[in-house]
């Protein structure tokens, strides 16, 4: 493709440049404020530490007041089981309704869909009021079931459109085998759905992740159950004079996702992409 | 290939979810509300649970912490108690809402209470919490002083009380600027602020600042005069007076005076109160309205200069005039929690006991009955105009949320978006509004 | 028969969980959350019916107003942003060089660091007494109240909200743009199109349906911004950078305001589905328009 030589890329060069620095900032102030003393790190932010150390960061991983790892173990057991359960929930509904014909799917299909125009501020306060008769509130299988529930439209509107462009006469050949819906899910559709499953559990792993509101109120404000960002949040508003507590913490809650990032961002992206175009 | 991810999924599933379910179960035996989170708001009367002197009980606390009230500090101050009943432990946390009193509306809200909250609240919450008028030592001649509701409901007890209208400055950056006496009228205050300018522009004259601390420093300075010789704050909740019409105007013209010469920081509205008050001890600000608890601090930070104190100025320049003055530190127990009976005398203990109502005056430069101690220059200075006061007043005949929204406008003079007036009016359509 | 039968009930029981989950935690609190509307509760007392009051007072406060004012920004220019530097990102790194491998990580890391831990450090940086003010004090400069004034603070919002999303849009397009067919550019320069007409001509109604996605997505994710206002500038100065999810979870739920932070709910659902029913109306036009 013809781009206009030098000039051009001298551009485009900058722009990346630009684009990386401020993309970065953050990054870096994270980084490197981690080492630092809450005094310098309020007098230069910026500058590189001057008394390098690695004790806040030691200090932030024994701090008695968040523990860390509890909190990864408690994400990390929310994030697989919200994902296995949505993919069991959402899977064979998006089936039933791609392959269903008639209106009462198409009114289950809306339904399912109109939930996504629901802002979870409406339903916050009265969910409460149902976990409560439920007995789910402050339990774990409350926070599963109700995150689970979140993920149920954008998922079944992907896995949907995906399905629809797998041809019936695979369905067809599977019925012809004896084959009853359930297997012919299972075992012929879902293993073609893998770009839409990926997309799917990247869009479910960063929700839950960064869902704050959920754990929040439903664990409880005062409850010991925390997840990384439930915990960090709690941890800065209550620490937030103390700089060399926040930026440690936040450090050590945000590294192990960037990890897993720069590791499986091709996947991650990619992932996200395909699943968009059919989608 | 997917399939076995699936299947590690799954297992790392499985392992995380043994190894989490012990520590699940672990935290429910030792909880705080989440046995009783099913119940409705029905008074706990049981008494009997509590008396097991053998069982491990931890008692949670919701506690007001600042950079004098810390966590520790909470943990000093309830330790001689702890001594005696050695199979509690205290879990003092501080709140990630805005203040104690929203935390505990969530808390209500997601029924996971505390078993003893400490620090300042209002009316809004008192049906959820235990009434103390049904108790000897909660009545009568205590250190302190109550939280009183309706009905003649005691809500909440204090050890000790506090004032708020002062005025921190520094002496060294007053005298040079040519600053001779303390103003005592709004109009020579402001004068004196300007003298400061003259001096030197780089210094703040008078930090007014952003979040909480801007609804402290109006209310601090007005309310002296909004309760002065009649209840305005009762006038105002009943829809009889104006806020307009209020002393709260006076204050608020003063504030849109000194943001257009000048006199306040630009960034006013965004100064947090930490940085308030490391702004004043390093010199920054010549000029800082607080209350008394700030004295510890002040005299922590403050490694250059004189710090001394005044009363804040009124508009016709009394002299000794009333104290906002308010309980501090005070306790209060909410209905649901888990351990009613034992946060009662862990509050009674906290608000009673000469120890730890001393322990109460001297961590903030509080007053309480019966307590002397033995205090910094500032601090006796503050006790000085505590004595010639002419008496504290306080604002329980406020609506519900006032205080705190009054705040909200004038953070509106500090950016220039509002006038006075039109602050006032904006306060005035709050009010309307939640009079009903 | 047999057959048939059998379909529908594995129909009814593939659909049932999903159907029961969605109705339980979505439609049933939203029926109550209608309800509560209408009542005076505050999570705790009886709730009494006081009939429109919690809407009539939506209709008097000026600060659910300024809310739903900046929300509307929020919506307006955040869309407009998001999807302006995503497909503007996605067309500068569209080719699949190592840098621009490289860039696309960058865009897309804010989305993988949440507005949590993002929006406390925006707020260290730009603060009255953050990192960039500091920086200049030292300098020897005043400092630009980035938070403390009004305007700025409503602008920095906005430009934190796009900086950390407009990453995923940027993917989404990217997605949609490598499925345009090299060979109908190829046959658009040898016509002797420039880049512009390339992109009219070629490019735009192959993503026509991603900008859709892309305007809707973006639009629900504005109207609903809480987390960011949370961390930023906690709502302030003076109230101005609330947004209507901020009024609702900050305000009248701190306040023990149930039934009316309930209405305000309500008002913003009946919003949103509005205005995502005029997209799908409008850029079905537009799609029209560009295939025809």
């Amino acid at each position: 493709m013809k781009r206009s030589g030098v000039l051009g890329k001298l551009g485009h060069l900058a722009g990346v440049v630009a684009l990386s620095l401020i993309m970065l900032v953050p990054l870096y102030l994270l980084v490197i404020n981690s080492f630092k003393s809450d005094a310098e790190i309020r007098l230069s932010a910026f500058a590189l530490p001057g008394d390098f150390t690695f004790d806040y960061i030691v200090g932030a991983a024994t701090d008695p007041k968040f523990n860390m790892l509890k909190a990864y173990a408690v994400t990390l057991f929310l994030v697989v089981v919200v994902n296995i359960l949505s993919i069991l929930v959402t899977g064979p509904a998006a089936y039933a309704i791609a392959r269903g014909r008639g209106m009462a799917y198409r009114a289950i299909m809306l339904l399912l869909l109109g939930a996504l125009f629901i802002p979870g501020q409406v339903t916050l306060i009265p969910l409460i009021y149902v976990l409560r008769t439920l007995g789910l509130m402050h339990t774990l299988p409350g926070l599963f079931l109700t995150s689970t529930g979140a993920t149920i439209p954008t998922t079944v509107f992907l896995f949907s459109a995906y399905i629809k462009s797998i041809p019936r006469d695979l369905d067809e050949s599977a019925k012809l085998d004896g084959a009853g819906r359930y297997r012919t899910f299972w075992q012929i559709i879902f293993p073609i759905m893998k770009p839409a499953v990926a997309t799917a559990m990247v869009l479910n792993v960063v929700g839950i992740w960064v869902d704050f509101l959920g754990p929040r109120i439903i664990l409880g404000p005062g409850s010991n159950v925390r997840t990384v960002t439930t915990g960090v949040y709690a941890y800065i508003t209550k620490y937030d004079t103390d700089f060399s507590k926040v930026y440690p913490t936040m450090l050590l809650a945000v590294a192990p996702v960037l990890i897993f990032y720069v590791l499986l961002q091709k996947r991650i992206i990619g992932g996200l992409a395909a699943g968009a175009i059919k989608g | 290939m997917r399939t076995a991810k699936r299947s590690i999924a799954i297992l790392t599933g499985a392992v995380l979810s043994v190894g989490f379910m012990a520590g699940c179960s672990d935290d429910k035996t030792e909880g705080s509300g989440d046995a009783s989170a099913t119940a409705t708001a029905a008074e706990e009367t049981t008494e009997a649970a509590t008396e097991e002197a053998t069982e491990p009980v931890t008692l949670r606390m919701l506690a007001n912490v600042t950079p004098v009230l810390t966590e520790e500090w909470y943990q000093e101050w309830a330790q001689p108690w702890l001594d005696a009943h050695p199979n509690v432990t205290l879990e003092v946390d501080g709140p990630t809402a805005e203040g104690v009193e929203q935390q505990f509306q969530q808390e209500i809200a997601a029924q996971d209470v505390p078993d003893i909250i400490s620090g300042g609240m209002g009316k809004t919450t008192a049906s959820q919490l235990v009434d103390l008028s049904a108790y000897d030592w909660a009545t009568g001649d205590i250190p302190g002083t109550t939280y009183n509701g309706d009905n003649g409901v005691i809500f909440g007890i204090a050890p000790a009380v506090q004032i708020q209208s002062l005025v921190y400055y520094n002496e060294d950056v007053w005298t040079a600027a040519g600053i001779t006496e303390q103003p005592k009228s709004l109009d020579e205050f402001t004068e004196a602020l300007r003298a400061i300018k003259a001096y030197d522009s780089s210094i703040i004259p008078l930090l007014l600042s952003g979040e909480w601390t801007t609804q402290a420093e109006v209310n601090e300075m007005a309310v002296p005069s909004v309760m002065g010789s009649t209840d305005q704050l009762a006038a105002i909740a009943d829809g009889s007076l104006q806020v307009a019409d209020s002393a709260y105007a006076p204050y608020f013209e003063a504030v849109e005076t000194w943001v257009a010469e000048g006199l306040v920081s630009p960034d006013a509205a965004a100064i947090t109160y930490d940085d308030s008050l490391s702004m004043f001890s390093t010199g920054e600000a010549a000029t800082y309205v607080m209350g008394a608890w700030a004295v510890s601090t002040i005299n922590e930070l403050n490694t250059t200069f004189t710090a001394k104190v005044m009363e804040t100025p009124t508009p016709e320049g009394t002299t000794g005039h009333a104290q906002y003055g308010n309980p501090a530190v005070g306790v209060y127990v909410p209905k649901d929690g888990a351990n009613v009976d034992l946060a009662l005398d862990l509050a009674k203990y906290l608000t009673t006991d000469t120890e730890a109502v001393t322990k109460a005056c001297v961590v903030e430069g509080n007053f309480a009955k019966g307590v002397t101690y033995e205090s910094t220059p500032l601090g006796e200075e503050v006790n000085a105009i505590y004595g010639a006061a002419s008496g504290l007043v306080a604002v329980d005949t406020a609506l519900p949320g006032f205080m705190d929204q009054v705040g909200v406008p004038v953070q509106s003079i500090l950016t220039g978006d509002f006038t006075a007036a039109q602050a006032l009016d904006e306060l005035q359509s709050w009010v309307d509004q939640n009079r009903g | 028969m047999g057959r048939r039968a059998a379909e529908k009930i594995a129909d009814i029981s593939m659909l049932s969980p999903a159907v029961l989950l969605v109705v339980v935690f979505c439609v049933i609190p939203l029926g109550l959350a209608i309800y509560l509307s209408f009542t005076d509760w505050n999570g705790f007392d009886e709730a009494n019916m006081v009939g429109w009051a919690n809407y009539k007072r939506i209709g008097s406060d000026r600060d659910v107003h300024r809310a739903a004012i900046f929300t509307g920004l929020i919506a307006i220019f955040g869309t407009l942003g998001l999807n302006v530097f995503g497909l503007g990102t996605a067309m500068l790194l569209n080719r699949n060089t190592r840098v621009n491998r490289f860039m696309r990580f960058l865009a897309f890391s804010p989305f993988v660091l949440g507005a949590v831990v993002l929006g406390f450090l925006w707020n260290a940086i730009l603060g009255p007494r953050g990192a960039i003010n500091t920086l200049l004090k030292t300098w020897g400069y005043g400092s630009i109240p980035f938070l403390s004034q009004s305007t700025p603070a409503k602008i920095s919002v906005i430009c934190v909200i796009i900086w950390a999303s407009y990453g995923f849009h940027a993917v989404l397009y990217l997605a949609g743009l490598q499925t345009i067919d090299q060979s109908l550019i190829e046959a658009a320069v040898v016509d002797g199109a420039n880049r512009w007409q390339i992109f009219r001509r070629v490019k735009l109604p192959v993503l026509a349906p991603t900008i859709t996605v892309n305007l809707t997505l973006a639009m629900i994710g504005m109207l609903k911004v809480y987390e960011w206002v949370l961390t930023i500038t906690k709502g302030g100065p003076g109230g101005r950078t609330q947004t209507i999810a901020y009024e609702i979870l900050s305000v009248a739920f701190d306040n023990s305001w149930l039934g009316y932070g309930c209405a305000q709910g309500v008002v913003l659902m009946v919003i949103l589905v509005v205005l995502s029913v005029a997209i799908q109306i409008a850029r079905r036009k537009s799609e029209e328009d560009v295939a025809a």
